[in-house]
């Protein structure tokens, strides 16, 4: 994702956190995705942190192929 | 007659307007390149590469100030058709300079918005897998 990022000259801050350390990370946030192996977890994550950012799940197909540029796609998609 | 261009050939002359007409297309990329440093957020490369095409640009500009200043004295230049063409590079190029600069300007002001930085965070399971995509 950041050599996605990097390569559309598009300024991101990309992060990955396990679940139990989100509630130490939510400062200003534009996008929260969920891994689809823990996606049970995101009426929970969508209470604690939808007053932050955007939250969904990542698409699994872009996940299952490590394909940052979609996931990419699809965090600047919920940005608009 | 008078000409701005060294050389007694029509044809040498001719080859030197060619070439002027070059550098504006050289001058006009690089005024291009900097919006695109500006876009990236390289601020300081992109006064610099304005600056550096600027140096070569004024003095085309002081050939076409020469050039008029000739016929209003009298001087009649014959006019061909590589003059047209250098003219309307330095016209395009001119243009694209003023508007580079204020393209630079507005990715500034962008950035000092905050449009800039988006924020991402990615949630993982204990096994922290998901974090390969980062």
């Amino acid at each position: 994702m950041r050599q996605s990022a990097e390569a559309r000259s598009i300024n991101a801050d990309i992060k990955a956190v396990g679940e139990s350390q989100l509630k130490n990370h939510l400062e200003e946030l534009d996008v929260i995705l969920i891994g689809p192996q823990v996606r049970y977890l995101q009426n929970k994550i969508k209470a604690q942190a939808e007053s932050r950012g955007k939250v969904a799940v990542i698409d699994s197909v872009a996940y299952g192929m490590v394909k940052g540029d979609k996931v990419l796609d699809q965090a600047i998609a919920l940005t608009k | 007659m008078t000409t701005s261009f060294s050389g007694s050939s029509r044809a040498h002359r001719d080859d030197c307007q060619y070439g002027e007409a070059a550098g504006r297309l050289q001058e006009t990329r690089q005024f291009v390149d900097a919006i695109g440093l500006a876009k990236s957020y390289q601020f300081e490369e992109a006064h610099k590469k304005i600056e550096e095409a600027d140096i070569e640009f004024v003095e085309a500009h002081h050939m076409q100030t020469k050039l008029l200043q000739d016929e209003a004295n009298g001087h009649k230049n014959d006019v061909s058709v590589i003059l047209v063409h250098e003219q309307d590079h330095l016209m395009t190029s001119m243009t694209v300079k003023d508007l580079a600069n204020e393209m630079i300007n507005m990715y500034e002001k962008i950035q000092q918005l905050g449009g800039g930085e988006m924020k991402i965070i990615l949630v993982c399971s204990a096994g922290m897998s998901t974090s390969l995509l980062v």
